[in-house]
């Protein structure tokens, strides 16, 4: 039988060994994956086609990853209701709770193995187990 | 060492130990339910996990004892003594096992003979009903199914049979159109449901196929959905339904991240952070196969109103996360064996805690900051008065934000004592049926908090205490109804805190110590003059026990008397900084009692020996260690010196300033430990240097603390009183 539509995970990152390091993880665990490079490209993509899941790096040029979450969660539904998972080298408490702030589902803190990530995108697309 | 295994070696010894506990529990309580159904979960747990990591010998062994638990489970099997005997074991070659896999950071290969042994054991020899024909014929189609269709099978969790009538459609039923849409349809497979009938008998319209099938959905879920086709249609769970409900910790993270997310008091955005939350929470309930729950949340978000939404999904999710009572709720337990209280298993930190020590941070950095302005002022070239003043004000506030961090952080490094209290009730158990004797263990105060420092070091001592008290206290039964004791006797291990210390009480109520018998060992070793021990008051007789090498067991059995005695047990504790103490009741028994601090900092030192003794020096004044040629040391006046890489450093001999014998000026090199303390700079000769150790380093008190030089005192392993030096007062 035919398997259920793919879940479509939108990674948002500066960096391109960082977003090629996601899409590998996320396509092997059957995900389709869309890049964008900074906040700013990120909502024009979201805004174009919605996403399941939005991966945000927090340091970015032209528009980072706080600003992004505030200005995605001021959308109309359903988008603002997209769920997002901040993945960040800052490890610090008022870091994960800045980014809570800003309209954060979760924190992970770099490096994030291919498991985890696939985990909780999994759990976060609501891909059963 | 791969992830998985070293995730897998961590969870598995929790559900070892949980195992264990509760398998200790079922024995002592047969009837009570929790402790079986957490047994089994435990087991459960355990076998998949295995699996995940690949160790099918230990997947074996647990599936056999988790079978044996589940027939317990269903009323057809009885507990006893050789069940939970067989379980522990079973859970022992566990042990051994993860031990070698942590040793080798991979799945041992040669575990299958070990394996088979334990199936063997679990093996039906008095095998109680053998499943009945029609059952064995209902689980065929599963395994066929599950054989099939092996990747969606690790998702499944019901399998469904579905089998139409012939004349299904002249009843308009669609039996395609039934089995398609089935709620988290995974596979399908087709059969004919008899041998076909010959091609000229064949009815075209006959429906003659029998459908199974594999779901996501709950059997609960698909019963209901299949209500209508109930006589023709069997659903079968594949996972138990107990167990179906845990959520993985990730899941619960993830829920409970979503509950903070909801907290958010920000009104930019909020209707949006209560949708994402949402989203997620069903997202996740999915995940977990919870459908019926994710579909409920679903439905919260779309209907209700974004004022009232946020609050109706945190208790939602609240509620998931408090989980539901499984089994009966448990009756306080009155019996000789408390509830372990859950959770010892992640050293997890109160949130105020952390918070705590946020707010110290800032604080912190905002103090650094004014420094710098301090600094500032005095390149400005301000007076010296207001920069005195400033920076003495400065200094206090540091002096109060230093002293507040070192509590909080130390409050972090708390443990229960349950952590090292757990390990008892087994250990007691096979020690008192070593020696024949009935004992019964009560543990109380398991949730006393203790430096961790102090609780992990506290197994071994304790360990000698317990098994002292079983091996010399109690009696055997006969000698018990004798003195008109209960036949079962009891130790207590019991701990409690007051005020900075901690208390820990093993106690028994056995024969208590002969005290004359103490007297006459002791004469025969020569612990004291026969005369001083003739003196010596009882209490003070009994605590020769406490003399080194002292050891009253007449024949050395299995459990003591192995050659360290009770001295290895002050030792150990007046390393941590605690005391023993001793209360003797002949003929009632005899109580041992711990008297720990709270917390302890550790202090890394630099034994050396000087006039031949041996000192400590505190590592962080030690800057370097060499040797140079005594030529090279040059007397500047009253006093000596060295040159060093081009700077010149006083040469201090350490058994001249302590004011130590000196013989005649030693030959050949010099060996200087170069420290520094306060801002200066020097080094201090030394006969020899010694080993690193790290201590608990007790302050001087009564008539030596205010010895200069000296920063205190303590106890090296072999009870040895070693004196620390202050470099400080070394140097000036």
């Amino acid at each position: 039988m035919a398997e259920p539509a793919k879940k479509r995970v939108l990674v948002i990152d500066d960096a391109n060994l960082v977003r090629r390091y996601y899409r590998d993880a996320l396509e092997t665990a059957g995900f389709e994956v869309d890049e964008a490079l900074n906040g700013l490209e990120g909502l024009e993509k979201l805004l174009a086609r919605p996403a399941d899941l939005l991966v945000v790096d927090i340091n970015m040029p032209q528009m980072d990853g706080m600003t992004f979450l505030k200005v995605l969660r001021r959308q109309a539904p359903p988008i603002a209701a997209t769920p997002a998972l901040v993945i960040s080298t800052e490890s610090g408490a008022q870091d994960f709770a800045a980014a809570r702030a800003a309209g954060a589902n979760f924190y992970l803190t770099k490096p994030v193995s291919p498991q985890t990530l696939a985990l909780y995108a999994a759990m976060l697309c609501g891909v059963p187990a | 060492m791969n992830e998985f295994i070293e995730q897998f070696l961590l969870e598995a010894r929790e559900l070892v130990e949980q195992a264990t506990n509760d398998l200790l529990m079922l024995e002592q309580s047969p009837t009570d339910k929790a402790p079986l159904d957490s047994a089994f979960r435990a087991f459960h747990t355990l076998k998949g996990s295995a699996a995940i990591v690949d160790f099918t010998a230990m997947t074996r062994a647990l599936h056999a004892a988790e079978d044996v638990l589940a027939r317990v489970r269903a009323g057809a099997a009885p507990v006893t003594p050789a069940l939970i005997g067989d379980s522990l074991s079973c859970l022992d070659q566990v042990v051994q096992w993860l031990d070698q896999m942590q040793a080798d950071g991979e799945s041992p290969t040669n575990a299958d003979a070990a394996a088979d042994a334990i199936v063997a054991r679990f093996a039906p020899g008095a095998a109680p009903d053998p499943p009945s024909s029609s059952e064995s014929l209902d689980h065929a189609w599963v395994d066929k199914l599950l054989e099939r269709n092996r990747a969606p099978g690790a998702r499944a969790r019901s399998a469904v049979r579905y089998a139409p009538l012939a004349d299904a459609f002249f009843h308009g039923e669609d039996p395609l159109a039934v089995i398609g849409s089935l709620p988290g349809l995974l596979a399908i497979d087709l059969e004919p449901g008899q041998a076909w009938a010959p091609l000229d008998g064949l009815d075209p319209f006959d429906c003659r196929l029998v459908f199974t099938a594999l779901s996501t959905a709950s059997a609960e879920e698909l019963s209901h959905w299949l209500r209508p086709h109930s006589n023709v249609a069997h659903v079968r769970p594949l996972v138990e339904p107990a167990l179906e409900d845990a959520l993985s910790p990730d899941a619960c993270r993830l829920l409970d991240a979503q509950l903070r997310l909801l907290g958010e008091r920000d009104e930019d955005g909020r209707s949006g952070r209560i949708a994402s939350a949402g989203r997620v929470a069903v997202n996740v309930l999915r995940y977990a196969g919870r459908s019926t729950e994710a579909d409920q949340i679903d439905q919260m978000i779309s209907s209700g109103q974004s004022g009232r939404v946020g609050e109706a999904l945190a208790g939602a999710i609240r509620a998931i996360l408090d989980g539901p009572a499984i089994g009966a709720p448990t009756a306080p337990t009155t019996g000789p064996l408390a509830q372990p209280a859950q959770e010892a298993r992640i050293l997890r930190v109160d949130v105020e805690r952390i918070d705590t020590l946020v707010n110290l941070t800032g604080e912190l950095i905002v103090l650094k900051n004014t420094l710098g302005h301090t600094t500032g002022l005095m390149q400005a070239g301000a007076d010296a008065r207001t920069l005195a003043v400033a920076l003495k004000d400065q200094h206090a506030r540091l002096e109060r934000l230093t002293t507040e961090l070192q509590r909080s952080v130390l409050g972090i490094r708390v443990l229960p004592l349950q952590h090292v209290f757990q390990r008892f009730p087994r250990l007691v158990r096979e020690l008192a049926a070593s020696v024949d004797k009935s004992v019964r263990l009560v543990t109380e105060g398991d949730t006393t908090e203790a430096d961790k420092a102090i609780v992990e070091s506290l197994f071994e001592p304790l360990l000698h205490m317990v098994r002292n008290a079983l091996d010399h206290g109690v009696e055997s039964a006969a000698e018990r109804a004798a003195a008109g004791k209960t036949p079962v006797a009891t130790i207590h291990l019991r701990g409690a805190r007051v005020g900075d210390q901690v208390l820990i009480d093993v106690e028994d109520d056995g024969r208590g110590i002969d005290v004359d018998r103490v007297r006459r060992v002791a004469i025969e070793r020569g612990a004291a003059s026969p005369q001083a021990i003739e003196e010596m008051s009882d209490e003070a007789a009994a605590e020769l026990i406490f003399a080194p090498g002292f050891s009253t067991a007449a024949a050395v059995t299995d459990l003591s008397g192995r050659g360290v005695g009770m001295d290895a047990v002050r030792t150990a504790i007046g390393r941590l900084g605690g005391q023993v103490t001793l209360e003797n009741r002949p003929g009632r028994g005899v109580k041992v009692r711990l008297t720990l601090p709270f917390t302890v900092m550790m202090t890394r030192l630099m034994v050396v020996e000087a006039g031949g003794e041996a000192f400590g020096l505190p590592m962080e004044a030690v800057i370097e260690t060499v040797r140079v040629p005594r030529r090279r040391i040059t007397p500047i006046g009253a006093a000596r010196a060295v040159v060093l890489r081009g700077r010149t450093f006083p040469v201090i001999d350490l058994a001249e300033a302590l004011g130590e014998p000196r013989a005649a000026a030693p030959a050949g090199d010099a060996t200087l430990v170069v420290v520094a303390a306060d801002g200066r700079l020097g080094s201090l000769e030394v006969d020899r240097l010694g080993e690193r150790i790290d201590v608990i380093l007790k302050p001087m008190d009564g008539l030596l603390a205010g010895a200069p030089g000296v920063a205190g005192t303590t106890l090296l392993g072999d009870g040895r009183v070693l004196i620390v030096l202050d470099p400080r007062a070394l140097l000036q």
